[in-house]
């Protein structure tokens, strides 16, 4: 120890060592301050800075984020995304108002005092015209302003614009989803989770966040049972019909029965998504789901249905309506629209007496008859895929008055929708079975994952099959000659259908309007083997007003073009043999080549199958393996037959089959 | 000979140094970036090149007996000076300051090297003049001179922030090497008096402001004092564990003046948070105790000064660039070690790195 304070070098590096030690002291203490203050910084105003910081990269930005697209069951498109561009602002950095604003007013065709009023809004961000097109875009782009921004923006398109406008609803500016489809499929269709989600740079640009992978539901195409073509043709007979008849609103609905696949869901006024800030809020409600209505006589069908369903009367049972006028124990009088006899149930519906039906609806009983009007899913949301949908109204039985089981045979007293008629009317021509109504088959996600698929679902049996073949027949007799509604007779299908005409209620003092009424119309096609129901309502109608006369023809046009679309080969009705001409034959292009020629055991009958197009020996085939009799005319290739295809025949029954040459 | 020299060789340091390296390319990485258009991250290669010749001069000086710069330090010394002198004739300006030598493709800002080139000639200075009852102001004439020729000329390129660091390594050399009392006090006394009269003379307008604006950032936010609110903004928001690599915000959306340069720790602070920045200011503070270890150790005057000289370098360095950013003092502009986007800087670091290597594995040589 002692040499080394001797040693006068080694002292000095003893010393030096000291020095370096302080020095080394000054340097931790600096470096303890520097931590020190990051520590504090970090921990203890984290909370005011964050919000600090926040607020400025935080852009607070409704904007539209991406959707998917809405097609039709074909695949086409109804509603895509496209982008366009918006301009934004941040008035700080514009150096003289008076003068951006003047150049812009140039070219976006807004009043220059409109947007300097915008620039002096103390915002960082103020939107100057959202989705222009490239051109100007361009052009403001070419001005090369100080703080005006443009930022890509995708854009709701609908490409079919009004049409199924108000099953496909909206979508805003901000890209929240305001109705229909777009409502109800939102989180499959919107891309971007948090629209609000916009980050700000130091310039006032915007950048959208990283996505956050794991907040994101699966998301794809939304496919619709709507076909495009179907829809067509409903929107256009309904859009005709109404202006003929200077209706206020209409709705037109096809379905198929067997699925529940709606295939067209029209409404009048209609509704143009593309446009959806110009439209009246009444003309966005897709009336088919939202409006009550009283049915009136299509109602008279389900009394019909209950009382041969519980066999409470007999076919042949015959009532007596009264000439006309009935008067009820209270004192209320029913009337007909014509006066009559005595009339079977079949007659009855027929000619839609109320008098007669009012007879049936006492026989069957109030508690039998309020099972089978809920079964028939009166009451109760049909549960289609849609936003909005009501239930109407029906009173439970035990709070119906006396004469209310009467009044709601002939559809007084009970609230329905239209889709709730067609789902009833699709039981029936479903052989009793109710299905659940879609809008939507399938949801189809970039990769081709399948994320959603609609499930074919029965809702409930109200009537037994053989009520239905029954009802079927009675209802083919309303179409016929001297039923209420010759003009819904289609040559080529047989239909099956039932008119509606109903005094519209008074919303407000209750009791009926004057000379307000709903006509409509609902049936289905081919009557015995139904590819099709429809319905056709009309709000309003002037002039005419009764179903019959109004919304008929509309269900004739829309049933038959749909038909042939389809390519469900024309039958002929029941009461003619369709004598094919050569034309018809040209018709083979519609799948009657593809048809089975197969005769279908169907209890104890056989189906007639649909002969035309096939060769003399494939007829012999088929059918010499059943116990029918068949009898031919001519050689070649068949052009007529009779029954018409699907008829049901029993044993021994003879098929008639006429042949032409080819050539 | 050799095999023995690696036996005394510090690993620590090494691991260190390399680790400080990978974390800084990592994050400039994330301060080159932005989110839209722009950002600079084709500048991390340069780096990345700068980084690789800086440890290859690393290697070469580990192997070259540190003695050797005794003599060849005054060399270096002149070379940079003259280099300054070539810079303010021919220079490059780059961002305001005049402080760049185009060579070849390369830029070279001769101020980084001439920081080195001062520590060797006041290590050989105070290594050979040892005064056991301290330096007085006489005694130090001489290697203020040496240190007043660089600063001058430095400050004439107007790069305050890189002049700074002459008296400051002149200082600490000095104390080192022990000054007498009343000398201290005197420098005190130049400090202030020659400051102040800076400050009223002497310095530019935005200097004048960016002093100002530290004494009171939230007086402009809009302009002057902005960058200073969001290096603070950007240094608290990131908590304990921070936003996330490449995910602060205040970083990506260009919130940050410089971030690659003088504000590289507000993007480190941003997106490690507390976590990330202890762990580096922890890895700075191991360099410093270790540097000063070489430095208490070292075999003679010359490899002390030299050692507490570069550590002093590195601490400056460090103290100046981190509580400018965090708004302790006026902002300067100052590169962080082995962090910020700079290539003399990189390389000059890495070759006091080389030095201290070198200083450690020949303390027991005799």
């Amino acid at each position: 120890m002692s040499v080394r304070f001797t040693n006068p070098a080694l002292e000095r590096k003893a010393k030096a060592e000291k020095r370096l030690r302080i020095f080394y002291f000054g340097l931790c203490f600096g470096y303890l301050i520097v931590v020190g203050k990051a520590v504090t910084l970090m921990s203890q105003d984290n909370q005011k800075l964050e919000k600090i910081a926040m607020s400025q990269y935080r852009a607070a930005i409704q904007k539209f984020s991406d959707r998917s697209r809405v097609l039709d069951r074909k695949g086409q498109e109804f509603a895509i995304s496209t982008p366009t561009w918006s301009f934004y602002s941040d008035p700080r950095e514009i150096k003289n108002f008076s003068e951006t604003a003047s150049l812009l007013a140039g070219v976006l065709n807004i009043p220059k005092e409109t947007l300097e009023q915008k620039f002096k809004e103390k915002r960082k961000f103020v939107w100057i015209k959202r989705r222009v097109d490239a051109t100007t875009m361009e052009k403001i782009n070419q001005l090369n302003l100080n703080g005006i921004y443009s930022i890509k923006e995708n854009m709701r398109l609908y490409p079919h614009g009004e049409l199924a406008g108000s099953v496909m609803g909206a979508v805003g500016i901000d890209s929240q989803a305001l109705g229909g489809i777009e409502l109800a499929y939102d989180s499959y269709l919107m891309l971007n989770q948090e629209p609000g989600m916009y980050l700000r740079d130091a310039r006032g640009q915007l950048y959208l966040a990283p996505p956050n992978l794991e907040s994101i539901s699966p998301k794809g195409d939304v496919y619709l049972t709507i076909d495009k073509n179907i829809q067509f043709f409903a929107e256009e007979a309904l859009k005709r019909a109404a202006r003929t008849y200077s209706a206020k609103a209409g709705v037109a609905l096809i379905m198929d029965p067997e699925t529940g696949d709606i295939m067209a869901m029209a409404n009048y006024p209609s509704f143009n998504p593309n446009q959806f800030e110009k439209a009246d809020f009444n003309v966005w409600r897709n009336r088919a789901v939202t409006d009550l209505y009283e049915p009136g006589s299509t109602f008279k069908v389900i009394v019909a249905a209950a009382a041969l369903d519980h066999r409470s009367i007999k076919l042949d049972e015959k009532f007596n309506c009264e000439r006309g006028s009935f008067v009820l124990e209270d004192g209320e009088a029913i009337h007909d629209h014509d006066p009559y006899g005595l009339l079977n149930i079949s007659d009855i519906i027929k000619v839609s007496s109320n008098i007669g039906i009012y007879k049936v609806s006492q026989r069957l009983g109030r508690e039998k008859f309020y099972q089978t009007i809920k079964d028939f899913g009166f009451g109760s949301k049909t549960g289609v895929d849609f936003p909005g949908e009501i239930a109407g109204i029906l009173r439970p039985v035990q709070k119906w008055r006396p004469i209310e089981a009467g009044t709601i045979s002939f559809g007084q007293g009970i609230g329905v929708t239209s889709l709730q008629i067609l789902s009833a009317f699709s039981a029936i021509a479903n052989g009793g079975l109710r299905v659940q109504p879609h809008l939507v088959e399938k949801i189809v996600s970039k990769n081709g994952e399948t994320l959603y698929q609609k499930e074919h679902r029965v809702l409930a049996r109200p009537i037994q099959e053989e009520t239905a073949q029954i009802l079927t027949q009675i209802l083919k007799s309303v179409v016929a000659k001297g039923g209420t509604a010759p003009l819904a007779t289609i040559e080529e299908y047989p239909v099956a259908g039932k008119t509606g005409t109903s005094q519209k209620v008074d919303p407000k003092r209750g009791g009926y309007l004057e000379g307000k009424y709903i006509a409509s119309f609902v049936g289905y096609a081919p009557a015995d083997h139904p590819k099709l129901v429809a319905l056709v309502l009309l709000d309003e109608p002037q002039g005419y007003y009764y179903g019959g006369i109004v919304a008929a023809p509309v269900f004739k046009e829309i049933m038959l073009k749909s038909l042939n679309y389809l390519g469900v080969p024309p039958q002929g009705t029941s009461s003619e043999v369709l004598v094919a001409s050569k034309q018809q034959s040209s018709l083979s292009h519609f799948g009657f080549m593809k048809t089975t020629t197969e005769i279908k055991k169907e209890g104890n009958y056989f189906k007639v199958p649909d002969f035309r197009g096939v060769s003399l020996r494939q007829v012999l085939k088929t059918a010499g393996d059943f116990p029918v009799a068949m009898e031919f005319k001519g050689r070649g290739e068949a052009i007529s037959q009779s029954p018409a295809p699907g008829t049901l025949v029993a044993a021994g029954s003879k098929i008639y089959v006429e042949f032409k040459p080819l050539y | 000979m050799k095999k023995n020299l690696f036996e005394n060789f510090h690993w620590p340091l090494l691991w260190v140094v390399l680790s400080l390296a990978v974390l800084g390319l990592l994050n400039l990485y994330s301060a080159l970036g932005v989110w839209g258009e722009g950002g600079q991250v084709d500048l991390i290669w340069h780096q990345l090149a700068w980084v690789s010749v800086g440890f290859i001069l690393l290697l070469l000086l580990v192997n070259m007996d540190y003695r050797l710069w005794e003599k060849l330090g005054i060399y270096f010394y002149v070379g940079c000076i003259v280099a300054l002198i070539l810079v303010l004739l021919i220079g490059k300006v780059v961002s305001g300051h005049r402080s760049w030598l185009t060579v070849g493709p390369f830029y070279v800002q001769p101020s980084e090297f001439a920081k080195l080139g001062l520590i060797f000639i006041l290590a050989k200075y105070f290594g050979d003049n040892p005064l056991p009852q301290g330096h007085g102001f006489r005694d130090l004439i001489k290697p203020l001179l040496l240190t007043i020729i660089p600063f001058v000329l430095i400050l004439m390129e107007k790069d305050l922030g890189s002049s700074l660091f002459f008296p400051l390594i002149f200082i600490t050399m000095a104390f080192v090497a022990k000054i007498k009392k009343g000398t201290i006090f005197l420098f005190l006394a130049l400090v202030v008096i020659g400051g102040g009269l800076a400050y009223q003379y002497g310095l530019k307008p935005y200097q004048k402001e960016r002093i100002r604006i530290f004494l009171n950032p939230e007086s402009d936010p809009r302009k002057s004092g902005y960058h200073l609110i969001q290096s603070k903004i950007a240094v608290g928001s990131g908590k304990i564990f921070g936003k996330g690599y490449l995910k602060g915000k205040i970083n990506k959306l260009r919130y940050l003046p410089d971030k690659h340069t003088d504000f590289i720790f507000p993007v480190l602070a941003e997106e490690w948070g507390l976590v990330g920045s202890f762990t580096i200011l922890g890895l700075y503070t191991t360099l410093l105790w270790m540097g000063m270890g070489v430095a208490m150790r070292a075999r003679e005057p010359f490899g002390v000064f030299l050692a507490s000289g570069f550590v002093s370098l590195l601490f400056w360095h460090l103290f100046i660039n981190v509580c400018g950013v965090l708004g302790m003092i006026p902002l300067t502009g100052v590169p962080l070690p082995f962090l910020s986007y700079g290539g003399s800087s990189t390389v000059a670091f890495l070759i006091g790195i080389g030095l201290l290597f070198n200083i450690h594995m020949r303390r027991f040589m005799f």
